[in-house]
């Protein structure tokens, strides 16, 4: 009964405004935009194609070139006609790359600061603001942020696209990472919009992936090779920027994702720790962004990962390469000692695994296929932690690991716009899950999850709240989105107050906090008094999330100095269900 | 097949009681339909009154029938393919997702064991009392007697579930989900079978 005052907000016009004004019979592309590779793939009425820029590349490099007056990305390889000598000049300063681990991250997240040695210039506070970004333009540094950079990159995919299809696209799938906080999610919306795109679905990496493989295990029950029992796959999706896993339980074209988990971990991370191993005194030797410091690092940025791309078939691989002004390196790396090095990183694809196999209360044993993808699934060391873990042999074969997120992508955009094929080929669904905790802060410091981790989506649950002071009056609602069982060490997401509360002993008060997230992952929070009832009774409130236009940092800090306990709640236990 | 996609949403747009605009929808022969029984019900007054139909129905299965949770999971996969917002037309969004959501919790429910078995006697209260307000006098012995079917399902269920260990123990299938075929379903859904005939409480639309 209760529900009903929100189940009709909920339904509000918004979401039909939204959606209204689609073109109906668009088909959304399906975008990739890696930390260090883009691709971008449409569906043409009965299968995937993967766009090819003018160079013929499948895989874009993902960076945008700041030239006099010019920008260029890229898609088409701006920076030089030359293939050779596109990665030097990427790595010139001119340009800015991994804009995907950079965008809405505050200068206080430790990714900002592993990202101060590359060529361009981030430059941080540590009091938890934007970086600072710029690049190299006629030896002046000139600024721009990683939203700008991204919807440049995006304009110039649109514009390939718009070529192949000879007509103009508006909507987009696209995938991001599990460990993207919502906040993150509006900036990649943002950069979108500034590129003239309109954002169907963000699709966590792995359940685009989950999706194709849906797809291939339904074409081969009409070649009936297959047996139509549901199938446990487990993915695991490590690029440069990022790595993911997830657990999906698949038949009859419809997989339901049982559980997620990311982290900020990539071969960007095994780079830089590799850069380090091989020039240990590189930050003393190169003080401040001086042109020296660029030009070398861009040189030892080449080198090793050239190495690193080596180790993935060879034993041990030979790294020469002199850096100038009389530093050199040479050495011999061997596939050992590059383990060894990157130990840390290996452990956290475990813990994400494991986190992963847990929350969806699976052993090994549960699981039928191992599905490797992204670009570090080539790394010998990388197969070998997830198959080990997975107690498997090998992976699956049936899919390309670097086309498959893409292609996952575009299958949902054709889905989503909704297409549908006679062969019924497009008869398929991926379930989604929510990769972290939602939740509001209550009891003194805690986090109340109202929805769990790896809830279906769409979702809609809700939790009873009460006052903790005699006659409390208002109540401060901070959403808050994460792992923590505290609320500090959460993303917040957005507050609001309820007010009018009716004079009350505490406690006695039932205040009724619900989270609604829609099939478009847009999530609202609807709050209000539901005990006592009556006409003295404010309305509901509806609030979008996440409101805070800025991170976390300093919100919470200040709304806890202004307010302290004044405006708290408390949780009431829930009342069991059947 | 856009016309297609279109009648699967078309039923029930102007909201009224979520439920039955359900319940109506599945009157219509699934394409798929190797579901055994299709037969929507007005929803009782208790279970209006609370907002949910019965998660049978919702899921489109016979609950005279043994039901095994291969079969639930069947369902819940054929009907998500039809009700998620991503397989319905966007300007059918907020409809469909209501009824994903519904289909969603009675999916919850009723894969999981112990939430199952809970929600099948609960159920076997509804029929036995369908008038809401006579409750009260009684409500002492039956809530008490509920708890009691509660208790013995739980212990039947736990016992087929060591069964099933011991059995399947040594040759290391352990396969999730099994023994819960085995051990709740068959007893409850007889005696659900048997008052499911009373008038009052299911009728035929």
């Amino acid at each position: 009964m209760t529900e009903q005052l929100y189940t009709v907000a909920s339904d509000s016009e918004t979401t039909g405004e939204d959606k209204s004004q689609m073109s109906f019979p668009d088909v959304a592309i399906g975008i990739d935009i890696g930390t260090s590779n883009c691709s971008v793939a449409v569906w043409t009425g009965h299968q995937v194609e993967l766009l090819k820029n003018t160079r013929n590349q499948k895989g874009m490099r993902s960076y945008v070139m700041f030239k006099d007056d010019s920008l260029s990305a890229g898609v088409t390889g701006g920076a030089t006609r030359e293939h050779g000598h596109e990665e030097r000049d990427i790595l010139s300063g001119s340009a800015i790359f991994n804009m995907k681990r950079l965008i809405g991250r505050m200068d206080t997240d430790e990714v900002v600061q592993a990202s101060k040695s590359l060529p361009f210039l981030v430059q941080t506070l540590g009091i938890g603001v934007r970086p600072f970004i710029a690049a190299l333009v006629n030896n002046m540094w000139r600024s721009t942020t990683p939203e700008e950079v991204l919807a440049i990159f995006l304009l110039e995919l649109k514009a390939l696209v718009e070529m192949h299809l000879k007509h103009p696209v508006r909507n987009a799938v696209l995938t991001i990472p599990v460990a993207f906080s919502r906040f993150q999610q509006t900036r990649i919306e943002r950069a979108c919009a500034m590129a003239g795109l309109h954002v169907l679905r963000l699709m966590p990496e792995p359940t685009a992936i989950a999706l194709l493989y849906a797809q291939q295990q339904q074409q081969l029950l009409h070649d009936n090779m297959g047996s139509g029992i549901e199938k446990i796959a487990l993915i695991f999706n490590m690029g440069a920027g990022y790595c993911d896993a997830a657990v999906a339980a698949t038949a009859g074209g419809v997989s339901q994702i049982r559980a997620l988990s990311g982290s900020t971990v990539g071969g960007e991370d095994i780079l830089q720790n590799v850069m380090r191993h091989l020039m240990p005194d590189f930050d003393s030797l190169y003080a401040g962004q001086t042109m020296d410091r660029i030009k070398s690092i861009g040189l030892l940025r080449m080198a090793t990962q050239d190495a690193i791309h080596k180790l993935a078939t060879q034993e041990h691989v030979e790294i020469n390469v002199d850096l100038g002004a009389g530093h050199k390196v040479s050495k011999i790396l061997d596939r050992g000692e590059f383990e060894k090095v990157n130990q840390s990183i290996f452990e956290k694809c475990e813990g994400i695994i494991k986190q992963c196999l847990a929350d969806a209360k699976l052993t090994p044993e549960d699981i039928n296929d191992v599905i490797l993808v992204g670009g570090c699934s080539r790394i010998p060391k990388i197969r070998s932690v997830v198959l080990g873990l997975c107690k498997k042999d090998d992976s699956y074969s049936g899919i390309d690991p670097l086309e498959a997120a893409v292609s996952g992508a575009a299958l949902e955009g054709a889905i989503a716009s909704g297409v549908s094929d006679p062969s019924g080929s497009l008869d398929l669904l991926t379930i989604q899950a929510t990769p972290m905790n939602l939740g509001i802060r209550a009891d003194g410091g805690n986090f109340a999850a109202i929805i769990p981790r790896n809830t279906a989506v769409p979702a809609r649950r809700d939790m009873l709240f009460t006052t903790t002071h005699d006659n409390q009056t208002e109540a401060l609602i901070a959403v808050y989105e994460g792992e923590g069982n505290q609320a500090e060490d959460n993303h917040l997401l957005g507050y609001f107050k309820i007010t009018g509360i009716p004079a009350a002993a505490k406690g006695t008060v039932e205040i009724n906090v619900c989270m609604d997230i829609d099939a478009g992952n847009v999530l609202r929070v609807f709050a209000g008094v539901v005990k006592p009832q009556g006409q003295a009774v404010p309305p509901f409130i509806e609030v979008r999330m996440p409101t805070l236009d800025d991170g976390h940092g300093w919100c919470g800090q200040a709304l806890a100095k202004m307010y302290g306990s004044t405006l708290d709640l408390a949780t009431i236990p829930k009342k069991l269900h059947p | 097949m856009n016309t297609a996609v279109e009648v699967r949403c078309a039923a029930g747009g102007g909201g009224g009681v979520n439920a039955a605009a359900f319940g109506r929808r599945m009157m219509r022969p699934a394409p798929a339909g190797h579901c055994r029984v299709i037969r929507a019900a007005a929803t009782s007054t208790v279970a209006s009154g609370r907002g949910e139909d019965d998660y049978y129905k919702v899921l489109s299965l016979d609950r005279a029938g043994e039901v095994g949770a291969e079969e639930i999971r069947r369902a819940y996969r054929r009907l998500a393919l039809r009700y998620h917002p991503d397989a319905c037309p966007p300007s059918r969004c907020a409809e469909s997702t209501r009824l994903f959501l519904q289909l969603r919790r009675a999916y919850e429910t009723l894969s999981d064991p112990a939430l199952r078995v809970r929600y099948d006697a609960e159920l076997m209260m509804r029929v036995r009392r369908p008038a809401r307000p006579a409750a009260e006098e009684d409500a002492s012995s039956s809530s008490s007697s509920l708890a009691r079917d509660v208790w013995e399902a739980q212990l039947r269920t736990l016992r087929a579930r060591s069964d099933e260990r011991r059995r399947h123990g040594a040759a290391g299938t352990a396969r999730r989900g099994r023994w819960f075929e085995v051990g709740s379903s068959a007893p409850y859904s007889k005696e659900n079978g048997q008052s499911r005939d009373k008038p009052n409480s299911i009728k035929n639309l």
